[in-house]
């Protein structure tokens, strides 16, 4: 083919030009070390990396977060140290105080102590992290989330709210617990009910924190031991001689509580006799209760004080007339009266009650034996007296700091004995829960310690897959660049060399 | 005497060859030289009893070596490889815009959504807030610079195009001249340097734009650019202008010459430097500004939705983090224009609101009347809805709300709507004041101490902020059938009002006043849940989190898109057009460069050709020469015989 002269100058320097910016981008990426140096050398991989590198830079968020939460939650951690060393102290308060050795002067001592491990426990409720904020006041981290009211007792001005941390593109971390959870609502007894004595009982009953094995809707019971009577459901009237309209009075502790003559129907059952009585606890604070066929009575506040049932007749005109009462007092010569008084002592029976009054269960007590009401089981250990009563609650929530102050308050008031036994049980058995809410707390704190190192493993997994991918996709294979770069300057150097060589052979060389 | 006559005529002929050959050698250089050659032939011979005696040489032609097929080649193959090369060139801007991967857009939403991670993690901290702000700005200025430069582009392809006519309108007066002066040199006549230079700016006018020529009898070439649109007739050239878009003042079109109303021609034009920085506008500058905007206003209307929906360190509900854009809920959007040659009267006012950012795509959209049928385009796709109901009402297409606010669409009307289309340039961060960023949530809730029941209630969030009135409330388990246990609750305010109620479902939604939330477990009845006010809370960062979360969901372009993939796959369609571009840049200068040396392995000067050449024709001349010798030299015999 004939070939122009512009055309043989144009090919070569066309030749010189290609193999130069073939050379000066090889030269960039040698000096870059990346292999992509615009979206157009690689569109595909160039999106790839905008995303990988997106990615990384959130997961090492992630790792800083991660930094944060583990911070935080490590100042929990130690935190929960003190608050158990302080517990368990209290504790051990809790068990000294039973020990009847003390003196009224060792019990308030105690007391003292109870108060300045309260203190404390307010003090640690109160603890701040590194920028200011109270750990345990939920989601008010500038308020003070347990303050101390004036008249004793503390209150929780903070909330249940719980900050979570992102830990991983799908994983969230709490990194606070709030105080309600550690010391607010810490269930008493066993957790899911609570047994207490009253402070009144005589006897050296005590109750134990018992089971339940049931579904439990919150019913309340109560437990006395009342002093069972002989009495029967027949009022006997035997009018001789002239009729008289005869009458009989019944009075508790000199109270009348019912009246009736002959001429009306008198009460036919004990349950309508106990209703009587019922009607006028108000007055004489006795109630009446029918279990097992057998008429029961109780001081509405648990006392041993003997109840004196007193029957008396009236209207009788013949010496003959009779009247045999309800608790068996043959009463005649017209207005004889007969007294009896129950016995105090050993209460050798229980009756269970529910909150309206109804019986639900009763029978002979045995120390030790546990009495099953409904779904719970509860045993009393000892000898309660006859007038003595315990009550079954729903546990509810007591916070620990009414707990302590309950059995400070009961050592500075001087209480001993089974009283302050069972005030010591109670506590005992709060704190343990308080322990208890404190430890799952804890449990919960370590669990997620150990997610968030978990987590860091997976995200350091995670980082070092997608710096594989980066440089997988943007890093430069420099054996491959340096031995192409070598290349191009060759192919550059032969295309200059005959460039030259080319130029001077021209016919006009010779035309001289 | 024939001799002399003979060798005069040699002579001359070799001569006029020889200053051809150098005429040829002298343009070796020149741009669109044909090379030119002599044709000789001999003189009419002279007649005698024995025959016909010859009577030298003459020149018959000076031609032009010339292919027309090659020349056509070559006019085609400039057209697409400046189309490409222009393409090329543009497309390469972009793209090296988009190309840094360690700064630009991608690194400030990483960073700014890093710093709403220092929030949450610390959302108490007034210099975590700070960052979060200072890092806002960072994008904002990201997006507007980015937003800048695109723009700066837009420009800069309207004053290509200008300048580009300006060119176009020279050469077709300059291509009308030479007409002219072709047409006077007689048909006859081989003007061969004026042929050259006509050929050479029509070429040169292929760089501009793709031609085609019709030959006339006159000598004359006509030139069409286009579909078919006349440039040059003969000695008369029309000129280009460019002027405003009818449909969109801000877009430069190309319109022709024609009596006292120009005619656009701007979608009938192609190849060459113009059809390449048309290309590049419509596949490239306007797709990537379309999708930054659509990022621009996606990000700041669901990240306002969310901030929304938090509380700030005040215990208000939480404003606009980033200045609303423009369409975002009243006011309305201004970027409606109806097109130049409407004709209802009085002017239609059309409203349009995007209803769902999230829904909302990068594209324009064209409205029409067209009889009674009202029909929306979207442009960069051409997919048609015909709008039912409107304009009595308003219609939903794509997120946007559209309705007839006034006046009269008339049969034929059209409106552009580019409901994004200042969203990048105004992103801006709207509060200024770090208590004011929304880090928690408005509401919190807690089991009462005194429950007795062991159920859980789930914070509340905020789903209505207009319902929320940050009273407080209390729900109260209740047992209705009386059998002991939990079946239903109550929502009480806080003057005891029931205001909600229902069965109690272990675990399901509660919602009442603009909040959601559940209680877990068995409550026993009476237990008491308190929902209030997250007054003081300032440690909460419930809503920090779900703002952090906004990053890698997928809650633009109708669900498929988060921001990062959105502006991702924006950054690879540009790659791989650009890839493309230069691929074909490539190609097409390949299929030029072949083109050329057709044409030039025909027309071309070789000087080693032309170099023997004259060697040739110094010989013959010194022959010639030789001849005259040898002529005198038996003139001389003859005179001296004479003479004698």
């Amino acid at each position: 083919m004939r070939i122009s002269t512009a055309q043989m100058y144009q090919g070569g320097l066309d030749a010189i030009l290609q193999r130069q910016s073939g050379l000066a981008r090889t030269q960039e990426q040698i000096s870059t070390g990346k292999r992509i140096l615009s979206p157009a050398d690689d569109p595909a991989g160039a999106a790839n990396l905008l995303g990988i590198r997106q990615s990384t830079q959130a997961v090492q968020q992630y790792q800083e977060n991660i930094g944060a939460a583990r911070a935080q939650l490590q100042l929990e951690e130690s935190t929960f140290g003190a608050v158990n060393q302080v517990f368990d102290r209290v504790r051990e308060f809790g068990l000294q105080a039973i020990n009847p050795a003390l003196s009224d002067a060792d019990r308030r001592s105690i007391a003292t102590e109870l108060r300045q491990r309260l203190d404390d426990l307010i003090a640690l409720g109160n603890t701040r992290n590194a920028s200011g904020e109270y750990l345990f006041a939920g989601f008010q981290g500038h308020t003070r989330p347990f303050v101390a009211e004036p008249g004793g007792g503390v209150r929780f001005e903070g909330d249940a709210g719980q900050r979570l941390l992102q830990i991983g593109p799908d994983r969230q971390i709490a990194v606070n617990d709030s105080g309600i959870d550690l010391f607010m609502a810490v269930p008493r007894g066993n957790g899911v009910i609570a047994t207490l004595a009253y402070p009144e009982n005589g006897g050296d009953g005590v109750i134990l924190p018992g089971t339940v094995t049931g579904a439990y809707s919150g019913e309340a019971w109560s437990i006395t031991f009342p002093a069972a009577t002989d009495a029967t459901a027949a009022l006997d009237f035997q009018d001789s001689g002239a009729a008289d309209d005869l009458g009989y009075t019944l009075a508790i502790d000199g109270v009348a509580v019912y009246s009736v003559t002959s001429s009306e129907t008198p009460a036919a059952t004990l349950d309508e006799v106990a209703d009587a009585i019922n009607a006028a606890t108000g007055a004489t604070g006795v109630r009446a209760l029918v279990a097992d066929g057998t008429l029961h009575l109780v001081r509405t506040t648990p006392s041993d004080r003997p109840i004196e049932v007193s029957e008396s007749m009236t209207g009788a005109s013949d010496a003959t007339d009779v009247v045999t009462g309800y608790f068996g007092s043959v009463l005649g010569d017209g207005t004889s009266s007969a007294t009896l008084t129950l016995p105090a002592g050993d209460g050798m029976r229980y009756v269970v009650e529910d909150a309206s009054g109804q019986v639900v269960a009763a029978g002979p007590f045995t120390s030790g034996e546990p009495i099953a009401i409904g779904p719970a089981r509860v045993a009393i250990e000892g000898q309660p007296r006859i007038g003595d009563a315990f009550a079954i609650e729903p546990a509810g929530t007591q916070d620990v700091f009414a707990t302590i102050d309950a059995l400070a308050d009961a050592l500075e008031a001087g209480l001993s004995g089974p009283a302050l036994e069972n005030v010591a049980n109670g506590f005992l058995a709060n704190i343990d829960q308080a322990m208890e809410a404190v430890r799952s707390v804890r449990a919960e704190v370590g669990a997620r310690l150990n997610a968030l190192d978990a987590q860091a493993l997976t995200n350091e997994d995670a980082l070092l897959r997608m710096e594989t991918s980066r440089s997988a996709l943007e890093d430069l294979d420099y054996a491959e660049a340096i031995t192409r770069f070598g290349r191009e300057m060759v192919a550059l150097e032969a295309a200059q060399r005959s460039f030259i060589q080319i130029q001077r052979l021209t016919l006009f060389e010779y035309l001289r | 005497m024939s001799v002399l006559n003979t060798g005069i005529s040699a002579l001359l002929a070799t001569q006029r060859s020889l200053s051809i050959a150098s005429h040829n050698i002298a343009n070796v250089n020149t741009e669109g030289y044909t090379r030119q050659r002599v044709d000789l032939t001999t003189q009419e011979p002279q007649p005698l009893g024995s025959g016909f005696i010859g009577s030298g040489v003459k020149i018959a032609a000076i031609q032009r070596v010339y292919d027309q097929f090659a020349v056509g080649q070559i006019r085609t193959s400039t057209s697409a490889a400046a189309q490409a090369d222009r393409y090329r060139a543009l497309a390469e801007q972009v793209n090296g815009l988009l190309a840094g991967v360690d700064s630009g857009l991608m690194k400030s939403m990483q960073n700014f959504f890093d710093s709403v991670q220092g929030v949450a993690n610390d959302p108490a901290s007034q210099p975590a807030r700070q960052v979060m702000i200072s890092q806002a700005e960072n994008l904002a200025a990201q997006f507007q610079q980015m937003d800048a430069q695109l723009r700066t582009l837009r420009n800069d392809t309207g004053s290509m195009l200008e300048a580009e006519v300006t060119e176009i309108n020279g050469l077709a007066r300059a291509i009308a001249d030479v007409n002219r002066r072709i047409m006077e040199a007689g048909r006859d006549s081989s003007p061969n340097d004026l042929l050259d230079r006509r050929d050479e700016m029509i070429r040169q006018l292929s760089e501009h734009v793709s031609v085609s020529t019709v030959a006339q009898d006159d000598g004359s070439v006509s030139v069409f650019i286009g579909s078919g649109q006349s440039l040059v007739a003969g000695i008369e050239a029309r000129t280009l202008t460019t002027v405003a878009a009818l449909d969109d003042p801000s877009r430069p079109e190309i319109a022709i010459a024609n009596g006292n109303s120009p005619v656009v021609i701007t979608s009938q034009l192609s190849g060459g430097r113009v059809g390449g920085i048309l290309e590049f506008r419509t596949q490239i500058l306007e797709p990537t500004q379309g999708a930054l905007n659509q990022l621009a206003f996606g990000l700041a209307a669901t990240f306002n939705e969310q901030h929304a929906l938090g509380m700030d360190m005040t215990g208000a509900l939480g404003g606009d983090f980033f200045v609303a854009p423009e369409g975002a809920g009243p006011p309305p959007t201004t970027a409606v224009i109806a097109h130049g040659r409407n004709t209802g009267s009085p002017a239609a006012a059309l409203r349009v609101e995007v209803v769902d950012a999230g829904a909302l795509g990068a594209s324009d959209y064209r409205l029409e009347r067209s009889g009674s049928g009202y029909t929306l385009t979207r442009l960069d796709d051409g997919a048609r809805y015909a709008l039912a109901g409107f304009p009595a009402g308003a219609v939903q297409v794509d997120g946007l709300s559209i309705a007839l606010d006034a006046g009269v669409i008339a049969d034929g009307d059209s409106f552009l709507i580019s409901p994004a289309r200042n969203a990048a340039r105004n992103f801006a961060v709207a509060i200024s004041d770090p208590v004011r960023i929304a880090a928690a949530a408005p509401a919190r809730a807690g089991a009462a101490l005194e429950n007795t029941g062991g159920a859980t209630i789930a914070q509340p969030e905020l789903v209505d902020p207009d319902a929320w009135g940050g009273g407080g409330y209390r729900i109260v388990a209740l047992d209705t059938d009386t059998d002991g246990a939990a079946d239903s609750y109550e929502v009480l305010d806080a003057d005891d009002n029931v205001i909600a109620g229902g069965a109690f479902v272990d675990g399901e939604a509660i919602a009442f006043a603009g909040l959601r939330t559940t209680i877990s477990g068995v409550p026993h009845p009476g237990d008491v849940f308190s929902v209030g006010p997250n007054t003081g809370g300032v440690s909460d960062n419930r809503n920090a989190l779900a703002l952090a979360g906004l990053q890698n969901a997928r809650i633009l372009g109708g669900g498929a898109a988060s921001y990062q993939s959105l502006y991702t796959a924006t950054v690879g369609a540009v790659g791989s057009k650009t890839q493309q571009a230069q691929v074909n840049a490539q190609v097409q200068e390949a299929g030029l460069g072949r083109a050329v040396a057709a044409r030039e392995s025909v027309s071309g000067v070789n000087l080693e050709e032309e170099a023997a050449a004259i060697l040739r024709l110094q010989q013959a001349y010194q022959a010639a020469a030789q001849l005259i010798a040898t002529s005198s030299m038996m003139f001389d015999s003859l005179i001296a015989v004479v003479r004698r």
